[in-house]
């Protein structure tokens, strides 16, 4: 549309309102206060509190000192990027959340193809697919605390394969279980990503189902293999839906570790499952630096919209096959 | 729009308005608005009914669900009305210092209970020189051991030093002792390194035990270069239980279920709560005191306790020393309590903290009695109920040895002790996984201690 087309249609909409009668007039108003209780709603719920949090993180504002309120600019962002904890975590945070979204759409997919396959009971498999989704972060973080703890399973197995390993080498390597680090951020990385599959699943599901089958069947004429149809049908129509997954998860790594970690691990062992969103929970909650954990909160939301950009940036123009 | 007109729409929206409106006003609490963490609730309420009827002041009771001390900071901070609260001693001064709780100094009768409570206690309840609380409860940790494990192993009483017990726990290894389901004790001393809110209450209790002071009178750290290191040597001993004599089970640092394992018989040792002894020695817990009173034909109609698993003094570095760690849990008046309820609060506070209208400690007493809970007042210790209650499934003059030598963590009274918690609880674990020596770890904790001294002089 060229902007004399636009300008055009808007002078035309305006002599349309003029010629309004009273009582069109008084209809748009009335509609337009129907929208107010929502309007308010979301001022008060989402701009409101985005607001104060970024007022807030550049004040100086602990509870425990809560006469000494003062504005420090960006002070409380230069605390925290200059501190051990924030590297660290932040450290912790990207390992947590490149593993859990690379897993996240590697499982989701290879599901979702096999799940977009006709074969008995296909509904039934996609119904209970949904079930790790539907449950909640601090049960999931119960449950994978239940499969690694001491009298769990996957602790057993583990530990059973060390003691079999030492006996067959005549090693003596100590199993810590969850108290070894590398195990315990896998746990957690594991009941992530257990819990975001069905979700992943969904999305790839219905991009599979738009894929039109005639490009499968002149491939299978031309003699592709199943691996090469994949390669140059399946994923090239996948990557808008990988990255709108990527993206999500993301952002899901950088804020919802948090219930895992607070029913897994609490943090240990030591800092070693420290991700950023416990950080920031510890340093309003047990530090009371209200400051500080709104100006973390930024920093996350920072990191995961430069995250999603670059997702963008590189995703998008690929996948342009569904046009 | 068809059906509905500007007019009907306004007035129906007003009228759902006000009833919503309405509504909000007949929820808002009547009488004096207390609040408390979920433990046992139906039993303040029960207690709470007891006041009411003596009193005839209304009481608001709320159990707060869900993690206590953050729930409270958002209820603190959004200024919902309190009058008065539990108070853990682990957020006491920051609550003060948040101007979220006031002292009671001045109120009537305040001046009552002091002399009948422990010292540890009443300094867990002051800051500053004022008094803030009244105690819910208070409690201490003890060393418990399974008698029947450690005869098995050749020895007739439980270690007191911390070499013996190496010793003990080695030769209970070596006994290939079993639990009542058939588990091997694998490793037979469990201890509480798990991070929680709360703290890591073994390792105080270790220091204490070994008579070490960590701080000094102006909260600065005397450790890592205390007097003859013992700070130091308590958490290599710690380090050499797990990984080099592996007498100390690795889930220490991670698990929660350190009573239920030493109740099902899979650990000898462990440290535990002096009232959670109740819990461990009831046979509706305890596979361990099933077993014992099964194999004494003693049926489930006859008792419910026994004592197979005993308490003791904390093994220290050296013979003779003594000591543990104390807590306490208390009630306090929030500077939310409105003047008209302020009489009322503290009536309340008295009731459940102190004493009845007709001078008993009813509330403590019922407390010990249905769940066991500690109480603050040393009267109460010769009391013939109470010490025949003990005796069932503990040891009174144990409990009336380790209340006199109990102390509160140095450095509670501090207002960056929460941030003190949270920077040494991840090192602490550091050094027990030996990513850090006990000299490193000790060496950072202190340091980051002069750092919050300096951050709030």
């Amino acid at each position: 549309m060229s902007e004399n087309t636009l300008e055009d249609q808007t002078a035309g909409e305006s002599e349309t309102v003029s010629r309004l009668t009273t009582k069109e007039r008084g209809d748009r108003i009335f509609a337009y206060l129907l929208n107010v209780p929502s309007v308010i709603l979301i001022l008060a719920l989402i701009a409101y509190p985005v607001i104060v949090s970024l007022w807030t993180s550049l004040h100086r504002y602990n509870l425990r000192r809560p006469q000494d309120y003062a504005f420090v600019g960006l002070g409380n962002y230069i605390d925290v990027l200059t501190s051990y904890d924030f590297w660290h975590s932040l450290r912790v945070t990207l390992y947590f959340g490149g593993m859990s979204v690379a897993l996240v759409i590697i499982v989701a997919i290879s599901i979702a193809v096999l799940f977009n396959e006709q074969f008995r009971g296909r509904g039934l498999a996609r119904a209970l697919l949904l079930i790790p989704w539907a449950v909640p972060g601090i049960v999931n973080g119960l449950m994978w605390a239940g499969l690694f703890g001491e009298h769990g399973a996957f602790n057993q197995m583990i530990g059973d394969s060390f003691g079999l390993f030492n006996r067959l080498t005549g090693a003596d390597i100590e199993y810590l279980g969850m108290a070894s680090p590398i195990i315990a951020l896998n746990a957690a990385i594991a009941a992530h990503v257990w819990r975001s599959v069905p979700f992943a699943c969904i999305i790839f599901l219905a991009a599979l189902q738009a894929i039109p089958g005639e490009q499968y069947r002149a491939a299978q004429v031309d003699g592709a293999s199943a691996w090469r149809r994949f390669q140059h049908i399946t994923l090239p129509w996948l990557l808008h839906p990988i990255m709108i997954v990527a993206i999500i998860e993301t952002m899901n790594a950088f804020r919802g570790g948090f219930d895992i970690i607070y029913a897994l691990t609490a943090g240990g062992p030591g800092d070693a499952t420290y991700v950023i969103a416990w950080q920031t929970y510890k340093e309003a909650f047990g530090r009371l630096n209200f400051g500080g954990s709104n100006a973390y909160s930024y920093l996350i939301t920072l990191i995961t919209m430069g995250l999603a950009i670059v997702y963008i940036r590189v995703l998008y123009r690929r996948g342009t096959v569904q046009g | 729009m068809a059906g509905i007109t500007r007019r009907h729409f306004l007035k129906t929206s007003a009228l759902a308005g006000a009833g919503l409106m309405a509504g909000c006003w007949r929820n808002a609490p009547q009488g004096v608005i207390f609040k408390g963490w979920p433990y046992e609730p139906d039993l303040v309420r029960k207690n709470i009914e007891y006041f009411e009827q003596q009193s005839s002041i209304d009481v608001a009771y709320e159990a707060v669900s869900g993690n206590y001390h953050d729930k409270m900071v958002a209820l603190f901070v959004g200024k919902t009305p309190m009058d008065c609260c539990y108070v853990r001693d682990d957020d006491f001064v920051e609550w003060i210092e948040a101007g979220w709780i006031r002292p009671y100094e001045g109120m009537p009768g305040a001046d009552e209970y002091g002399d009948d409570i422990f010292d540890y206690n009443l300094e867990a309840m002051s800051y500053k020189g004022e008094r803030y609380g009244l105690p819910y409860y208070t409690d201490f940790m003890v060393w418990a051991y399974n008698e029947s494990m450690v005869q098995a192993a050749g020895y007739e009483k439980a270690a007191r030093t911390l070499d013996e017990l190496t010793e003990q726990a080695i030769k209970v290894k070596e006994a290939r002792v079993r639990s009542p389901a058939g588990d091997l004790v694998e490793y037979p001393i469990m201890l509480g390194f798990r991070q929680v809110v709360t703290g890591f209450f073994d390792w105080w209790t270790l220091n204490y035990a070994s008579e070490i002071d960590l701080f000094d009178d102006d909260l600065n750290p005397i450790f890592p270069d205390d007097e003859g290191r013992r700070a130091e040597k308590i958490l290599q001993w710690i380090v050499d239980g797990i990984h080099k004599h592996r007498i100390i089970d690795i889930n220490s640092l991670t698990s929660p279920l350190i009573l239920e394992n030493f109740a099902a018989g899979r650990q000898a040792f462990a440290m535990i709560i002096r009232h959670n002894m109740e819990w461990v020695n009831n046979r509706e817990n305890s596979a361990v005191v099933e077993a014992d009173l099964r194999a004494r034909g003693i049926a489930e109609s006859e008792t419910l306790y026994a004592k197979p698993l005993k308490m003791t003094y904390i093994p220290s570095l050296e013979p003779g020393q003594n000591g543990t760690l104390g807590w306490t849990r208390m009630y306090c008046l929030t500077t939310h309590c409105r003047e008209e309820s302020l009489l009322n609060a503290w009536q309340l506070m008295q009731f459940l903290g102190g004493k009845d209208a007709v001078g008993d400690y009813y509330t403590a007493r019922r407390w010990y009695r249905l769940c066991g809970l500690g109480f603050p007042f040393k009267s109460l210790l010769d009391d013939p109920e109470i010490i025949d209650q003990t005796e069932q499934w503990g040891d009174i003059e144990m409990v009336r040895a380790l209340s006199a030598v109990a102390r509160i963590r140095e450095n509670i009274r501090a207002p960056w002790y929460p941030d003190f918690n949270f920077y040494s609880q991840p090192e602490i674990q550091k050094i027990l996984i030996r990513q850090l020596s006990p000299r490193d770890g000790l060496a950072r904790i202190a340091k980051r201690c002069q750092e919050l001294k300096r951050e709030w002089t």
